[in-house]
């Protein structure tokens, strides 16, 4: 179970990391911010920044299943944590200045958080067509629905 | 010695019928060995045990602390742990669903992704069931994906 949690965290934290290279990378097109930061110490920065928004979702780690309910306190309690690390630290590397940048960062944190719940459901959305196809194939076989 | 298989439709009961001049203890040593491959249950019902058949469950759940057999419509009460459960059905089509469920999957219709990181399952008796993410692959491993 240990080394399944660990798994998916490493899943979770590229795919964090590679939105959030993309999110600089938009952000800094659009806004074209006067801030000029060392390459390496920016990279370093966004892979802690990535590690610590990836930690949030130790708040979904429960001994029982978690109920829609649940899940979608605990999503929102992650989204306030998100916030937490990511704003402070976002000002500590030059990402956002003012109330402006700051609402705009505070949105592509946001944006980001979703980006990575859909690219989990683009993946169950393949995973349950392979397996309905399957089941499909299965009832075939045996000559339609079998129930007792 | 001759040896006949003959495929029937699902509607009628699998049998196994054996012709022989007297019943010795050998055949019936075979008949037992093949009537116990279907590695039996029982379950609670109004205070009777019965006995169930493995082939016939849907689910087993754990609800707190206490065990329940799911048949298409009747439920009884288990004394079985998960554990106990998830070990007796090894090697079948019966999967790992979530921390409290075990589901066979010959039983399920087919599965809906959900946005909060799980599936529903919706099984043959139209009964919906949630199957966690970190467990759709042992599902994907019973159906040979």
């Amino acid at each position: 179970m240990v080394r399944h949690e660990i798994a998916n965290f490493l899943k979770r934290f590229v795919v964090i990391y590679g939105l959030t290279m993309l999110a600089s990378y938009g952000f800094c097109l659009v806004f074209n911010p006067g801030v000029t930061v060392n390459v390496v110490d920016y990279f370093g920065a966004c892979i802690l920044f990535s590690a610590l928004a990836d930690a949030t979702s130790l708040v979904y780690l429960s001994r029982h299943e978690l109920s829609g309910r649940e899940w979608w306190t605990r999503t929102a309690i992650q989204c306030v944590l998100l916030e937490l690390v990511l704003m402070p630290a976002g000002y500590d590397i030059g990402m956002w200045r003012g109330l402006t940048g700051g609402i705009v960062f505070f949105a592509i944190v946001l944006v980001v958080r979703f980006c990575v719940e859909l690219v989990g459901y683009g993946q169950d959305y393949a995973d349950a067509s392979d397996v309905n196809e399957r089941l499909r194939q299965r009832r075939e076989e045996r000559g339609g629905t079998h129930d007792d | 010695m001759k040896v006949r298989i003959e495929t029937i439709p699902p509607d009628r009961e699998e049998e196994v019928i054996v012709r022989c001049h007297e019943p010795s203890a050998a055949w019936v040593d075979y008949v037992q060995c093949v009537r116990d491959t279907d590695p039996g249950l029982t379950g609670e019902l109004n205070g009777e045990i019965v006995r169930l058949k493995l082939s016939e469950v849907y689910y087993f759940e754990v609800v707190d602390r206490k065990s329940f057999i799911y048949y298409r419509d009747t439920v009884y009460e288990s004394r079985m742990k998960l554990y106990e459960f998830e070990e007796k059905c090894r090697g079948t089509s019966f999967f790992r669903a979530s921390k409290s469920m075990v589901v066979n999957a010959d039983k399920i219709d087919r599965i809906i992704p959900s946005i909060s990181g799980r599936f529903i399952a919706v099984l043959l008796n139209g009964e919906r069931v949630t199957v966690s993410r970190r467990y759709v692959g042992a599902l994907k491993e019973i159906l040979g994906l």
